[in-house]
């Protein structure tokens, strides 16, 4: 395959996943500006590349719609909703399986080309019609930025003249810092003033309280009730950095010099003025500033000045202070004396002035409406909880206030009275049946409302086009990312597993080093010799075993790798299953070898799923148990010693062990006896038994027979163990241990019939030699008696089946290797014991792949082979 | 002690930490009257300062460190002062009428401009 090609496709591959896993991360949260962009450089670089191939258009075609469909969302002309998330994720499946299809006959599939051009139409389609998703002009975009940091006005205004005086002349851009600390922040440690303190470039600060303050006896000098509003000038990164650590608390925007624009005061009708607006707009027209201001100087010298238009009035005064003045700000500003209230930016002046009409005249977002659906559904759990008639008033009285405050911001008029009604019988009834009866009406409406129009998510002031940008005076800096070029080598696997080989045999030719040691001593009688044949061996053997970590570091992998596909997995099953599922992802960073990792993937789907289709339950279930509806899986990975774990843990029904011992009697898997003196954990890993599945109905995702068994097998002959427990109601939790890294094992030789096998090092817990006479016979079976405990022995050589050799039977003492065999001690009576030596473990192959008693073999330094002895098989 | 307490004053010197807050706060409760002075404080942790915003306790002395004198009590205890500092607020014996020969004045010129 040509080079160039070969390059393509690993980092179109890298690409895809990029941008899959940002379309991820921005359904969770839309707004954020970082990883819009970062998916959007992920289709543009993958466009770019592909355009290189011309035979393959097909790619360059689906991608750039991709491309033009994320450049409207970035700019804020479409809002990312769900559907247009399938599609964009569609869009990356099929690239992907175009890609394979390259890799394997260097030829895109056939009907590529139709396929392909359908899906560029469709993710056209969004551009073109937005699908009722109201399109945000760059006007709407800014009032969602007004509305976010309404609080600006509440800044003195003499500080925000100030701060807009500078960012129009240094053209730094402007940003909103909100921090709201959380209330316990004193007892972390944080002194929010003293964060505020070393702001940069701080412009404008304003303290005041979250929440009312309680009454004296309340009050509560530990719990934070503060909240800091400031304007700073500082470059982005630099505030960023500043609130690394209360990131969540805070809220920086970035905002236009011109947002500062707010007339406060008490507000005055006046028909003079109103004269006067009319003839300044004339004079504004004419752009004759001079006049105006002339006009305005003198209004501001008799006007009141806490009055709204005296404010107003002060702000263009300020504005024509400039050369050449920026007529639309003082048109806007005119026109909105002239009605006393700003028609370009409305309504969000009235709230702090108290003379707005109602809050009902506020828009309503849809991210805003979601929030208060879940207060509703939050008060139909609360009433549905048992509670004590005491406390049911309180109950009632509480519930009702958060509905009456949410259905009036809602404007639902009816509800209003329907709410009044319901509680008036509640209190009747002395039951909270009535109330709650009113609630799952309207939730189930207004969730098929929401689900039947995609919700417009809200863009508040996260993504600034190109063009504003540069009005902003964005510094040239930040407007190209730097990207640190990364000092990576992308090489193909098999050269690293060509190195990997080499080492191997550098191992073992290592070995024979020694081997020439003892035969310059025993046979040429060479003392001298010999010892310079050893110091030299301990000289090549430090450096192969450097050269192997090195190697071995480099197939380091970490479990991200695998990780990765589980958000986009959970994602579409839960969509699938109607489930709610919440992916808790942890040690993603855990690393282990590039062999591991691929062996653990299949397995881990298969745990994912189990837990998604079997564990997790409906929502409706969920709730009726007092659960949360969604459910959460939690993936974790973590080091534990020189192996792997990684843990499937889910909140959802557990196991029922009754059912499992049933399960396994129909099936022969036990039998009665065995089910009544099983233990509950016992009867739990029964399901790890091969031919057993749980799963009432086979469904589309699980349950096709293959269960649990293949999971453990898989996972065992990974070299690793799975373990597995359960609370009926509470959750499973699966365990995967699996060594690190599976290329060097250290083994013990032992000898048997004069040939030596290998017994893995990590199983062997001691090794003694026993006196024959101790061992007792219990019916036909031979023990030992260690330290006061009962061992069970085999004998090496019947379990392999060897013929019994005449010259051990007289032997008084038996070598006995103690081995750890599922968590009990096991002895294994061999001829002798050998040294211990690393080995890189080749698997068994050909027709003998089936021979599962030995684990595999090696080579050692003398030329001869060893075989590693598999126990889980023999015993 | 970084706060000075007296039966009239509660005095805040240098660094106040939090651990202050419940002292000042007590303090406040059994002298309501008290004034504050904070002419020598450098700065106050979060839970001080929300204890006087809470209490509003009279001020006696503003601090003279920069930031806190700028940006932290700028306005948060003093809101009336500050705006009236900068908004230099004059009342006009008869706004009305001021207003008028201003707008007269204003329309004259507007006049003039528009035949020459």
């Amino acid at each position: 395959m040509n080079p160039l090609l070969v390059h393509f496709l690993s980092e179109a591959r890298e690409l895809l996943e990029d941008a899959a896993k940002g379309l991820l991360a921005l359904e969770e949260n839309p707004t954020h500006g970082a990883t819009m962009n970062q998916v959007f450089r992920a289709m543009h670089t993958l466009k770019g590349a592909s355009g290189l191939f011309t035979e393959y258009s097909a790619i360059t075609k689906v991608v750039h719609a991709g491309e033009d469909l994320l450049d409207g969302v970035r700019e804020g002309r479409l809002a990312l909703n769900s559907d247009m998330m399938d599609h964009l994720l569609d869009a990356s499946d099929l690239v992907n399986s175009w890609l394979d299809s390259i890799e394997n006959n260097e030829k895109l599939p056939d009907g590529a080309d139709h396929e392909g051009e359908a899906l560029a139409k469709n993710l056209r389609a969004w551009l073109e019609n937005p699908d009722g998703a109201a399109q945000d002009t760059q006007q709407k975009r800014e009032q969602k930025i007004l509305q976010s940091v309404s609080w600006l006005q509440q800044l003195p205004e003499h500080q925000r003249i100030k701060a807009f005086k500078e960012s129009l002349e240094s053209h730094d851009p402007l940003y909103a810092i909100q921090y709201t600390p959380d209330a316990q922040c004193f007892f972390t440690g944080d002194d929010p003033l003293h964060q505020m303190r070393q702001t940069p470039d701080i412009r404008s600060l304003r303290i005041t309280h979250q929440n009312p303050w309680p009454a004296t006896e309340l009050f509560d000098a530990y719990s934070c009730n503060l909240k800091f509003q400031a304007l700073s000038t500082a470059p982005k990164e630099e505030l960023d950095e500043h609130f690394l650590y209360i990131a969540d608390q805070t809220e920086i925007t970035e905002i236009a010099p011109h947002f500062l624009i707010l007339p406060t005061g008490d507000r005055e009708e006046s028909e003079i003025l109103a004269e006067f607006v009319e003839d300044a707009l004339v004079l504004c027209e004419d752009q004759a500033w001079d006049s105006l201001r002339k006009a305005v100087s003198s209004l501001l010298k008799t006007e009141d000045a806490a009055l709204w238009h005296t404010s107003a009035l002060r702000w263009i005064d300020l504005l024509l202070t400039y050369p050449t003045p920026r007529s639309v700000w003082i048109e806007t500003l005119l026109s909105a004396m002239d009605k006393n209230e700003f028609s370009g930016w409305p309504d969000y002046t009235v709230e702090e002035n108290g003379q707005g009409e109602s809050d009902a005249a506020l828009e309503i977002l849809p991210a805003e409406k979601t929030m208060f659906l879940n207060l509703i559904q939050a008060q139909k759990e609360i009433l549905a909880m048992p509670c004590t008639p005491d406390c049911r008033e309180g109950r009632l009285a509480a519930v009702n206030q958060v509905l009456k405050n949410c259905f009036t911001r809602l404007n639902m008029t009816t509800q209003l009275d329907a709410l009044k009604k319901a509680i008036e019988a509640s209190g009747e009834a002395c039951s909270l049946e009535p109330t709650k009866n009113l609630l799952t009406p309207l939730l189930q409406a207004e969730t098929q409302q929401q689900s039947a129009s995609p919700a417009t998510m809200p863009g508040v002031g996260a993504a600034l086009t190109k063009e504003e940008g540069r009005r902003l005076g964005r510094r040239a800096s930040d407007r190209e990312p730097q990207e640190t070029r990364q000092k990576t080598l992308r090489v193909d696997q098999s050269r690293i597993d060509n190195i990997m080989d080499l080492v191997g045999e550098l191992v073992v030719a290592k070995n024979s080093i020694s081997y020439l040691a003892q035969r310059a001593e025993t046979e040429h009688k060479n003392r001298e010799m010999s010892r310079e044949l050893k110091d030299q061996y301990s000289v090549v053997n430090r450096i192969s075993e450097d050269l192997q970590s090195a190697v071995m570091q480099v197939r380091m992998l970490p479990v991200s790798f695998v990780f990765q596909r589980f958000p986009r997995l959970v994602r579409d099953l839960s969509r699938k299953l109607g489930k709610k599922i919440n992916l808790v992802v942890q040690g993603e960073n855990t690393e282990a070898d590039k062999n591991v990792i691929e062996d653990l993937s299949d397995p881990l789907i298969h745990l994912v799923r189990n837990s998604l289709d079997h564990g997790i339950e409906m929502p409706e279930v969920r709730r009726a148990t007092g659960k949360s509806a969604e459910g959460t899986i939690q993936l974790i990975a973590y080091q534990e010693e020189d192996k792997v774990a990684i843990e499937i843990n889910d909140d959802g029904k557990g196991i029922d062990a009754k059912k499992v011992k049933e399960k396994a009697l129909s099936k022969g898997l036990i039998n009665e006896e065995q089910a009544e003196q099983m233990e509950e954990q016992e009867a739990v890993e029964l399901i790890l038994q091969p031919g057993f599945s749980m799963a009432p109905q086979i469904t589309d995702l699980s349950g096709r027979g293959v269960g649990m068994d293949v999971v453990n097998s898989a996972v065992e002959r990974a070299g690793g163990t799975l373990s597995l427990s359960s609370t009926l109601g509470k959750g499973t939790k699966v365990k995967l241990s699996l060594p690190m890294t599976m290329a060097v094992t250290r083994v013990m030789m032992i000898y048997q019939n004069n040939q030596t096998y290998g017994v893995p090092f990590e199983i062997v817990v001691e090794t003694v030699r026993v006196n024959r006479s101790e061992i007792y016979q219990i019916k036909d079976r031979e023990v030992v008696v260690l330290r006061g405990k009962v061992i069970p022995l085999f004998r090496l050589v019947n379990v392999l089946g060897l013929p019994p050799e005449e010259s051990n039977q007289d032997r008084d003492l038996e070598a006995i290797l103690i081995i750890r065999f599922k968590d009990e001690d096991v002895g294994i009576i061999v001829d002798d014991f050998a040294e211990g030596v690393d080995i890189i473990l080749k698997k068994m192959e050909g027709i003998v792949s089936g021979l599962r008693h030995f684990g595999g073999t090696a080579l050692l330094g003398d030329g001869s082979v060893l075989l590693v002895l598999n126990f889980k098989e023999l015993l | 002690m970084p706060i000075e307490f007296t039966e009239t004053e509660a005095q805040l010197i240098d660094m106040c930490t939090i651990e202050e807050a419940e002292a000042l706060f007590e303090w406040l409760q059994n002298n309501p009257e008290g004034g504050i002075n904070l002419e020598k404080c450098e700065h106050l942790h979060t839970a001080i300062l929300q204890v006087l915003i809470a209490l509003k306790p009279k001020v006696t002395v503003l601090p003279e460190e920069k930031f806190l004198a700028q940006w932290a009590f700028a306005h948060i205890l003093w809101p009336e002062s500050s705006e009236s500092d900068n908004n230099q607020k004059k009342k006009p014996e008869t706004p009305k009428k001021a207003t008028l020969n201003a707008l007269n004045a204003f329309r004259s010129q507007l006049q003039k401009r528009k035949d020459p």
